[in-house]
């Protein structure tokens, strides 16, 4: 037969609290908490004076006035002049002038690259370096990978730190 | 009664506002603290509920207009303000009310600033099945030892009301802990 279980009366269990505690002294705390948030002793009139106290420290008022120059003037007279005889030389010489020695992708060696991925994180990242990639990219990519066989691939996860693998990858 | 007129009376003068509220969290804010901590369960939220209602009495004192005692308005803040805090996070989780009472309560043996025993631990989860308004009862009269009358000014509930709903819940409470 199943032992029929005692009722339990909260009368008897004589709980004086509910378990939970405070850290030491924190009624301190919180009260000077409060107090800091609510009363600031700053003096009556304080920010009234402010900005005059401000001015007088800076020594605004006995500042050399300073002379304004007129941007559209400037700008018909003295620049727009030049940057057209600038524009005109840049065209002449990137259109006309040889380049014998220009980089292409082809000219660049493998440590050139390497460098290049090691110095901007953005695209040595492989999912920013995936972005730059077309579906026939990796195509040839996989088609390029050997596969591994399972030996190596055994072995190779026997050496490597699994939980490091999977929250690196 | 005297001097809780004085006090309020000081409280609303701007010359005397700051000692007099000096005063006031002096004597009150290990009680509310105690009143937030049993709805909320945990002392970081506890702290920040308590400011916030410390905050809003100073910021509001000026309205108060004496209808009620001193000590209620302030229970009435921090009751509101504890409830609108468990609704917000009710809110952000998606869940009801009830759930995260429940979710506070099986939580609590995790919490550092908890130091209850098996039977307390029960009982916070009892506690939490119970609707609000019943647990709020419970905990003022079970654990803040308040009177009927109190509480009646707080929660603007009769007292017969207020004595048939801690009834319920001690009940309901007793049961749970006999068969869990």
């Amino acid at each position: 037969m199943k032992p029929i279980k005692k009722h339990i009366k909260l009368i008897d269990l004589n709980l004086k609290n509910a378990g939970f505690t405070v850290p030491n002294g924190y009624f301190e705390y919180v009260e000077s908490t409060v107090l800091s948030k609510v009363i600031h002793d700053i003096p009556k009139d304080y920010f009234k004076t402010l900005d005059s106290k401000i001015l007088t420290k800076l020594n605004i008022e006995n500042k050399p006035e300073v002379k304004v120059i007129n941007l559209k003037k400037l700008l018909l007279k003295r620049i727009l002049p030049f940057a057209a005889a600038a524009s005109v030389v840049l065209f002449i010489g990137l259109n006309f002038i040889n380049k014998p020695n220009a980089v292409t992708f082809e000219s660049l060696d493998d440590t050139n690259i390497d460098n290049y991925l090691a110095l901007e994180p953005d695209y040595a990242n492989g999912y920013n370096l995936g972005e730059l990639l077309n579906d026939d990219d990796f195509t040839t990519l996989s088609n390029n990978i050997t596969p591994m066989e399972d030996s190596k691939l055994e072995s190779y996860l026997n050496q490597t730190n699994l939980d490091e693998l999977m929250t690196n990858n | 009664m005297e001097s809780e007129k004085q006090l309020i009376a000081d409280l609303q003068n701007p010359k005397t506002q700051d000692e007099a509220f000096k005063k006031l969290l002096h004597e009150n804010k290990e009680r509310l603290y105690w009143h937030i901590r049993n709805i909320v369960k945990t002392h970081d939220d506890t702290d920040d509920i308590l400011q916030n209602t410390f905050i809003k009495v100073y910021q509001n004192i000026g309205s108060f207009k004496g209808d009620s005692k001193l000590y209620s308005w302030l229970y009435r803040i921090a009751t509101n303000e504890s409830i609108t805090y468990l609704k917000k996070l009710a809110k952000q989780q998606h869940i009801t009310i009830d759930e995260v009472n429940f979710k506070l309560a099986d939580n609590l043996y995790a919490d550092s600033y908890f130091s209850g025993d098996e039977i307390q631990e029960k009982l916070q989860k009892a506690l939490a099945l119970l609707p609000q308004k019943q647990q709020l009862v419970f905990n003022m009269k079970y654990f803040e030892e308040m009177k009927y009358e109190s509480m009646s000014a707080v929660l603007g509930t009769s007292v017969g009301a207020l004595k048939a709903s801690y009834h319920l819940a001690v009940k309901k409470i007793e049961n749970y802990l006999t068969h869990h």
